[in-house]
């Protein structure tokens, strides 16, 4: 069985693919933004059907009610770190410009344009690139102040974000207990988040939250990591072991947040 | 030229539907492999070159936009290329669902070894650490949507054969 073609065809052909190559080369930018046109609504209406097929996710609850529990979660969680915050604000006795300072960060509204067909690694692409001011490690928050990746490659009109449950992503947080416990929450099968090295003897427990510790420089602290799940101890093990929830499924959002430059 | 203008638009609407589409619907059906699927389809019935352009394009594509947790993921797309293209043109030439079904996981399993020994390197390199259970897992599972891919295109494509077999 041979393949249908001529050489003189097969010349024109790769000609062909030579200049189709040289014209994507030097008008990238250009296409890329065109091609969001079409990119965006068609995220869109995947992500409607990620958030509206339940049948597909195998849960007894209706829509409604978890849609509910989940924004009421979220709406505790947001409200915890807040007062958290201000309370230790008030504590170190910061002055109010400090504080709005904090507050004042830059950020740029992006809209999902590419989600790479492996579910178990969480990258996706948005609309905004270097020329928008973002940089690489640049962390990626949704809704208010709930982080869920960080800026892992650019392009001048694109951004690949990791999402924080990617295998190969590591991000610095604190659990909020007594200690403020700091380690590194790394992404592992599930959609979970793991942190390890946690000293035996911490006062770590299921369903303390989860934020940011601010020890990354550009990923400012106090943003929305998860929940603690699950705390794992072996006897004679100098260490524990937490299992952190994401408080919110980044795939069924289409438009995020990239927080721009150093922590504060 | 014509013609790879009207492959090009159809590559490019394919790969969008896909990363744009696809990848956003719930479930497994998200982790369909549906270029891959196309490519092969055409490399080995159709018997049309433009397949093998089509899986080295959408290895090009994932590079520029770092789509991929592998470097250099174009690597694995033009092993599986080529391995698709002879064995469609040296064993699995019988143009039935199981030659395609062949051909394509041929061209499967040369792209994830490829991207097995890119996944070395990066370890030996000291990159990554890679989980290789995970990896089989996934690949395994996309395997089987890439056969599924390939039955549903071979059944409704049917109809457009005419399509296909004209020098478009």
């Amino acid at each position: 069985m041979a393949v249908r073609s001529r050489p003189g065809s097969r010349l024109f052909f790769l000609l062909g693919i030579v200049m189709i190559g040289l014209a994507v080369f030097l008008g990238r930018p250009w296409i890329e933004r065109s091609l969001q046109f079409v990119e965006r609504p068609a995220v869109g209406v995947g992500t409607w059907l990620y958030r509206n097929m339940v049948f597909f996710k195998g849960s007894s609850a209706s829509p409604e009610e978890v849609q509910n529990l989940k924004d009421q979660v979220l709406s505790l969680a947001v409200d915890q770190v807040l007062l958290d915050r201000l309370k230790k604000e008030n504590k170190e006795l910061k002055t109010a410009v400090d504080f709005e300072k904090r507050s004042q960060r830059s950020t740029i509204t992006a809209s999902v344009i590419l989600r790479s067909s492996t579910v178990k690694s969480a990258l996706f692409v948005v609309d905004r690139g270097a020329r928008d001011g973002i940089h690489v490690e640049d962390p990626v928050i949704v809704g208010d102040g709930v982080l869920v990746g960080k800026v892992s490659a650019l392009t001048p009109t694109t951004a690949t974000i990791t999402a924080l449950t990617d295998p190969g992503s590591a991000t610095a947080v604190s659990i909020l207990n007594q200690n403020q416990t700091i380690g590194i929450a790394e992404g592992i099968t599930g959609n979970l988040l793991r942190l390890k090295f946690i000293p035996q003897g911490t006062d770590v427990a299921v369903n303390q939250l989860v934020t940011t510790s601010g020890l990354e420089s550009r990923i400012p602290s106090g943003l929305l990591v998860g929940l603690v799940n699950d705390v794992k101890s072996e006897q004679n093990a100098p260490f524990l072991e937490a299992i952190v929830e994401p408080l919110i499924d980044v795939r069924t959002y289409e438009i995020v947040q990239v927080i721009t430059g150093p922590s504060l | 030229m014509m013609r790879v203008l009207i492959s090009g638009f159809f590559f490019l609407a394919v790969v969008l539907f896909e990363t744009s589409f696809l990848s956003s619907v719930p479930s497994v059906l998200a982790m369909t492999p549906l270029v891959f699927a196309l490519s092969v389809y055409l490399i080995q019935h159709q018997n049309r070159l433009d397949g093998v352009f089509w899986l080295i394009g959408y290895g090009i594509f994932l590079e520029a936009f770092h789509l991929s947790v592998i470097p250099l993921p174009f690597l694995p797309y033009a092993f599986a290329a080529t391995a698709s293209f002879i064995s469609a043109r040296q064993v699995f030439s019988n143009r039935s669902l199981y030659g395609i079904a062949g051909c394509a996981l041929t061209g499967w399993a040369t792209a994830a070894f490829g991207e097995a020994l890119i996944k070395m390197g990066a370890s030996l390199a000291g990159h990554s650490v890679p989980n290789w259970g995970m990896w089989l897992q996934t690949i395994s599972l996309r395997a089987l949507l890439l056969i599924g891919a390939i039955y549903i295109i071979f059944y409704v494509a049917r109809p457009f054969q005419h399509v296909w077999g004209s020098r478009l």
